[in-house]
């Protein structure tokens, strides 16, 4: 049995899988039975902290001593309270990916390599607090991959035919909404461009439909709903029932409510244009028209949504592909990655065989840049840019190198910085810094002496950048990513305890 | 003292010319390549041999860029022996002065790094090092540029120039302001005259000095026209006009600035009444500033109008569309107005900046296409996700999703 396992860290559910004896990606069921786990932790009375079903449970009941929905702050200084102590995104991801691989150590036995998925438009900071959530959580991950290649490298592998042709991935889960196209030839796959919104989801439908609820109780009542009188955890529940269902009848506080199919799909409108919208964006980035797309990939559950699947063939002009559970498409493709990526010897030869033809070409999702001094040649001032090296949609690993000029006689730094935008952006307030640093220049030098800025971005998403002082190979470095993940400050992860 | 050390010193750090993302940019860094040329000083001075001719000097024309494509440019070569008697650590400072008039007036230069460290005279410097008498250049090397579009002259139009080279001292560098130097400085070593014409497009420094109060006075009017474009001055409105007066007049005392108070007061006065009664000619007021106005006051006056917009955290439609039409009016780059749009934009509160359609903020004509309405919606939306994923949480990154909720709403409109 190999030891190689994808996780799907999600927002509202995670799940684990790894590669069969037959080489065939299957999901690991956790110690209840079920091949996905809420993303939810609680602290219980005895102060250990607990994660998955229970938790969520906990969290519909009694917020205060829960915690959910913390991915999409990943990355941020935002806390999440559980009783009286503030925990970190990375923290709570710690607490949930140390349950996942518990939870699978059980049927697989000791895990060799870790792939962890993450949303495709995932900012630096939030891949980096991935990345250390992961290692809080003592697992060896060398790997991440993006959750809708994740999903198309699945679909190629598991139709059993040579596909072929240009696909769109379409992944709307519990809080980020991604789209790729990929080019697909057999169990090849090739990233041709990514897009994502890193607040969009179930999570925001789940507060649609608690919204309409309020609502109508208030036009009913006259009063208004309490939080605890109906629920994220029953809104997410009559969420689902809609997607079978035109009308359901709520009773909440003495009271019964009906809410139809078509006005929750009016409510959650907004949130599937700005979708449509962003998949329009993506195939013209791609460089393509919406006729030359074979096929649509679904991954996450808020695609089971009929107004969501509507939307997808109204968009791609073609009834997507859901044979398989959208809940599980991310971490099998991440199981495969896991094997593909992996020390080879350590799977079986029909594994080795099974994966033998799999290929994934990756593409950046962000745009990468440093900041200089450009000529406003609208306004004939000297200013400020965002000068930008890596353009999204490049080929990774990829390496680039620009040249740029002292400005100065006598100038004895660079400040050098690294930017991060998804959109190419020029305008330095619209761009966010995920490194700065500087270079010492030698004094008494005339200006224009070259500094070459090389950017490198290497098939785990993590960049190498160094500004070089051509003259003196003096040299300032950076590996993002890894160099910058900091401890979390997980608090006692040996008190957490599986349910 | 410490604080504008710490100053000069984060903007020196910043301070990377890019050879990407602008003509401009690439104009300078290909001006520094040139001016340093292909082997290093060192190379040509040890081919340096007794016998040669007394230093002199020539233009070379050229063109910017690594493929000649850019922008012209008159590179300065020098040959000879240096003009020392004893060993010196010696640079060439070029100058520029403008003598079509007769009188050689000073030349400014529009990039800090081709001025003089205590004016915006054009200078550019070029260091050689220690050199000894019997030294000198066997071959014409690059000492020196002068990048014509660069130059702020008196006036515009043709002029006559004068490139002055100078070879100095650096250990008892001489004095040279406004592109002048006194002559019994000791550390001028040499001294030379290239002369040139050049046509200049731009209005002069004279030329905008003399309309600069009479164009910002302008600008006062066209900023009450937005303000009054709901038929109301708000309170925090007249406030923004005012604090921009005070701003304008501050760094001017004693009887000018009582004069350009007086000229800004009657200016906003005057427009609020025509305003009211309808006599308000924003095409007039347009037309006048772009007769008069350099193209940096043009861009003031739109940042006023966007001010003003912004005053009562409500991007009203009707101010919106005031300033559409002055932005068009002033024939501004439309990315550049869409960039100080933005800024204002985040900064307004959400839940009123509502009031207005999506349609006004973004500058969609109600006679677009339905297809070019949808993609421009489309543009917007990536623009405005990506500025959501660059925002710390907190108002401004509200704002952006707010943005992208209203754009959403707009194109369902559009199917």
């Amino acid at each position: 049995m190999s030891a190689f396992i994808g996780i799907d860290l999600g927002t509202t559910f995670s799940a684990v899988a790894t590669i069969d004896e037959t080489g065939r990606a299957i999901v690991i069921h956790n110690d209840m039975g079920n091949n996905i786990t809420p993303s939810c932790v609680f602290e219980d009375e005895q102060g250990v902290m607990k994660v998955g079903e229970n938790a969520r449970r906990q969290w519909g009941v009694t917020p205060d001593t829960a915690a959910a929905r913390f991915k999409r702050d990943m990355g941020t200084s935002v806390t999440h309270r559980i009783n009286s102590q503030d925990f970190t995104p990375t923290q709570l991801s710690t607490f949930i990916l140390k349950k996942l691989v518990t939870d699978a150590a059980k049927t697989l036995g000791p895990i060799d390599e870790v792939v962890v998925t993450i949303p495709a438009n995932f900012a630096h900071e939030a891949r980096d607090a991935t990345m250390t959530a992961a290692r809080d959580a003592g697992l060896n991950v060398r790997h991440i991959i993006n959750e809708p290649t994740a999903a198309a490298l699945y679909y190629a592998f598991k139709s059993g035919e040579e596909l072929g042709g240009i696909y769109a991935v379409y992944d709307l889960g519990g809080g980020t909404f991604d789209v790729s196209i990929i080019r697909v030839n057999g169990q090849e796959v090739e990233v041709m461009a990514t897009n994502g919104v890193s607040k969009l989801g179930g999570d925001d439908f789940d507060r649609s439909m608690r919204n309409l609820v309020r609502t109508k109780f208030k036009d009913l009542t006259g009063e208004s709903l309490e939080d605890d009188d109906f629920t994220t955890n029953e809104a997410e529940e009559e969420k689902k029932s809609l997607s079978s269902r035109k009308q359901v009848t709520i009773r909440v506080a003495r009271q019964m409510i009906d809410i139809k199919r078509e006005e929750f799909e009016e409510a959650i409108s907004s949130y599937i244009t700005q979708a449509e919208m962003l998949c329009e964006a993506t195939i013209d980035e791609a460089d393509i028209d919406v006729g030359d797309i074979t096929g649509v990939f679904l991954a996450g559950g808020s695609t089971r949504i009929p107004l969501v699947m509507e939307s997808v063939k109204n968009v791609f002009k073609k009834d997507p592909t859901s044979s398989v559970n959208v809940d599980e498409v991310v971490a099998l493709g991440a199981a495969l990655y896991a094997a593909y990526k992996g020390d080879k010897d350590k799977l079986s030869v029909v594994q080795q065989n099974a994966i033998k033809k799999i290929q994934v070409a990756e593409s950046t999702g962000m745009c990468f840049g440093t900041i200089s001094v450009g000529q406003d040649t609208a306004r004939d001032t000297m200013r400020l840019v965002n000068s930008i090296l890596i353009r999204k949609g490049e080929k990774i690993p990829c390496s680039i190198t620009e040249s740029f000029y002292t400005i100065h006689d006598g100038q004895e730094k660079v400040e050098c910085k690294v930017t991060e935008s998804s959109a190419a952006e020029t305008d330095p307030r619209f761009v966010k810094v995920i490194w700065e640093g500087g270079l010492d220049l030698p004094k008494g030098r005339p200006a224009n002496q070259e500094v070459k800025v090389t950017f490198a971005y290497d098939e785990n998403q993590i960049m190498n950048c160094s500004f070089l002082d051509v003259t003196t190979k003096r040299e300032t470095t950076v590996d993002l990513t890894m160099a910058s993940a900091k401890p979390s400050g997980a608090r006692d992860v040996d008190k957490f305890l599986v349910e | 003292m410490e604080a504008v050390l710490g100053l000069v010193a984060l903007f020196i750090g910043l301070i990377i010319i890019s050879n990407i993302l602008s003509a401009g940019a690439r104009t300078f860094s290909a001006a520094g390549k040139a001016a340093v040329g292909k082997g290093s000083f060192s190379e040509n001075m040890e081919l340096a041999f007794q016998g040669m001719n007394p230093m002199t000097s020539r233009f070379v024309d050229a063109h910017l860029g690594e493929n000649g494509e850019g922008p012209p440019y008159k590179a300065i070569e020098v040959k000879g022996l240096f003009p020392v008697k004893s060993p010196k650590r010696v640079a060439f400072i070029t100058s520029v002065m403008d003598k079509t008039d007769g009188e050689s007036v000073p030349v400014l230069s529009a990039i800090e790094a081709f001025q003089e460290p205590g004016s915006v005279a054009y200078q550019h410097i070029t260091e050689v090092g220690d050199v000894s008498p019997d030294q000198g250049f066997v071959s014409w090397v690059r000492v020196g540029a002068v990048i014509p579009d660069l130059l702020i002259t008196p006036t515009s139009g043709r002029r006559k120039f004068s490139a002055v080279l100078r070879l100095v001292d650096m250990d008892r560098m001489p004095s040279i302001e406004l592109g002048m130097h006194d002559k019994s400085d000791v550390g001028l070593l040499w001294i030379h005259m290239l002369d040139f014409e050049h046509t200049v497009e731009e209005k002069g420094y004279l030329e905008a000095a003399e309309h600069r109060d009479e164009a910002r006075a302008l600008s006062v009017r066209i900023g009450m026209a937005v303000a009054m474009a709901d038929g109301s001055l708000d309170d925090v409105e007249g406030t923004v006009l005012k604090n921009w007066i005070v701003k304008m007049i501050a760094p001017f005392s004693g009887e000018k600035r009582d004069h350009l108070k007086g000229v800004y007061n009657e200016a906003m006065s005057h427009a609020y009444d025509a305003a009211k009664s309808g006599d308000l000619s924003l095409s007039v007021l347009t037309e006048k500033l772009n007769d008069i106005a350099e193209k940096s006051i043009r861009y003031e006056t739109i940042e006023l109008c966007f001010d003003v917009m912004a005053a009562d955290g409500v991007a009203d439609a009707e101010e919106m569309k005031v300033i559409r039409k002055v932005a068009e009016a002033l024939e501004l780059d439309f990315d550049e107005i869409e960039k100080i749009r933005d800024q204002k934009i985040i900064g307004l509160d959400t839940s009123v900046s509502k009031q207005s359609s999506v349609e006004d903020l973004l500058g969609i004509e109600a006679d677009w296409e339905v297809d070019r309405i949808k993609k421009h919606l489309r543009i917007e939306f990536q623009k405005w996700n990506n500025r959501l994923n660059a925002l710390e949480e907190g108002g401004e990154r509200d704002n952006a999703q707010s943005m992208l909720d209203m754009i959403a709403n707009a194109r369902k409109k559009y199917g």
